[in-house]
């Protein structure tokens, strides 16, 4: 028998579509391997919460049927992490911008990474705030034009991945666009690593970042991701001069050691209730 | 009523779904065909004014490449059993169902 094919309208609010996305947006490529991700792991819907802020990656959980949340700008993670914290045994995932993740909602995003709370966070890393007219991000490239920086972007901008290491996470992967499959294995094993994971997904937003770089279309845009990434396999073979210019794609670090959040304060609820009703049995 | 056109590749057991109230003409899924088994056409009925149709659906190879990477969830690659039957997650559903 052929193997059953997803249902994908089963994950979604069927009633809702077509989504406000501009056609060929990268977000919809995200939420479609989300979807298979969460289908291969067998995830029950109902166990599962989708979070996220402000932008036009933040519009995601409108489109899928499960329990979701669509907070304040920046905030997605402090929600998640309430929700997390009440009820640690179902499945916590946020899905951001790259502006909503790390510049408004950056202080957030360094202390989950810090706490390591078993998390998923899927950053859609558009390089522009795409939703309030092309200002450019802490992702834009160096020279790039947004709305804000007609005459080039003089700021560097984030390493996404050594950040997330840095602060602490301990599932760190980078994904892009134009490989859906390698997306949806990476988004797979982040959701099930249990502690704090961060896939940066490279994806095209060419009507607010795309049109003022001459790549005003989807598939432009989607080649340029595509000509720059290379994965990580292959990019341990190449050199320092072959890797100039290029973002390596793949699992970029995983550490199962370092507790878990919700994991210690469990712990530490067991061990003040045993130290208190102990108190209460010797009558003191 | 969804506007659905379906193809079937005699040839083989895939069907090929695509949902012109769901597809928005972006072009990706022409691109990433490598047997160039996809076209854009106009489609003035439709908000973006164009929508995709496929050229030949004897020549898909099952790669389920624009299934993929398609934003909009407008194209499907399906295969039949030897029944004939097309299961999508749980549910089984005859192929004149789809
Ligand atoms: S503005 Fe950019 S990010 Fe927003 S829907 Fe359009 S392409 Fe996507
Ligand atoms: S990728 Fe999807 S939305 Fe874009 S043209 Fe193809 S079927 Fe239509
Ligand atoms: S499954 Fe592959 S070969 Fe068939 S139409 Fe889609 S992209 Fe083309």
């Amino acid at each position: 028998m052929a193997k059953a094919a997803i249902d994908y309208l089963y994950y979604l609010r069927a009633d809702k579509l077509p989504h406000m996305w501009c056609p060929g947006c990268g977000i919809g490529i995200v939420v479609k391997a989300m979807i298979g991700a969460i289908d291969d792991l067998g995830w029950d819907k109902n166990d599962i919460a989708v979070i996220s802020g402000i932008g036009c990656t933040s519009r995601a959980p409108g489109y899928l049927d499960m329990n979701t949340l669509h907070t304040t700008h920046g905030r997605a993670l402090t929600f998640a992490t309430g929700v997390k914290m009440a009820q640690s045994t179902k499945h916590v995932i946020v899905i951001s911008g790259d502006g909503d993740a790390t510049a408004i909602g950056g202080n957030h995003f360094i202390h989950a990474c810090r706490r390591n709370i078993d998390i998923t966070e899927i950053i859609v890393n558009n390089n522009i705030y795409g939703m309030t007219g092309g200002q450019f991000s802490p992702t834009t490239p160096y020279g790039a034009k947004a709305a804000t920086t007609p005459y080039g972007n003089i700021d560097p901008s984030f390493d996404l991945v050594e950040l997330a290491k840095g602060a602490g996470a301990t599932y760190v992967a980078r994904a892009s666009v134009d490989n859906g499959r390698m997306m949806q294995k990476l988004l797979r094993d982040g959701m099930e690593h249990h502690g704090f994971s961060v896939i940066e997904v490279l994806a095209n937003c060419h009507t607010q970042f795309g049109r003022r770089n001459k790549m005003s279309d989807a598939v432009t845009m989607i080649d340029w991701i595509a000509n720059r990434v290379v994965a990580k396999a292959k990019a341990d073979k190449m050199t320092l001069e072959e890797l100039e210019g290029k973002v390596i794609t793949g699992l970029m670090y995983q550490n199962k050691e370092r507790p878990e959040y919700t994991d210690e304060y469990d712990k530490l609820i067991e061990r003040v209730q045993a130290k208190t009703s102990a108190k209460a049995g010797s009558g003191k | 009523m969804s506007d659905i056109i379906r193809y079937e590749a005699k040839e083989k057991d895939i069907v090929i779904i695509i949902d012109r109230d769901l597809c928005k003409g972006c072009d990706i899924c022409v691109q990433v065909c490598k047997q160039d088994g996809l076209k854009l056409v106009d489609a003035p009925d439709k908000w973006e004014g164009a929508s995709v149709e496929m050229i030949n659906p004897e020549l898909c190879n099952f790669c389920k490449l624009c299934e993929i990477q398609c934003p909009d969830f407008a194209i499907r690659v399906l295969r039949k059993d030897e029944e004939g039957t097309i299961t999508i997650g749980k549910s089984k559903k005859t192929s004149a169902e789809q």
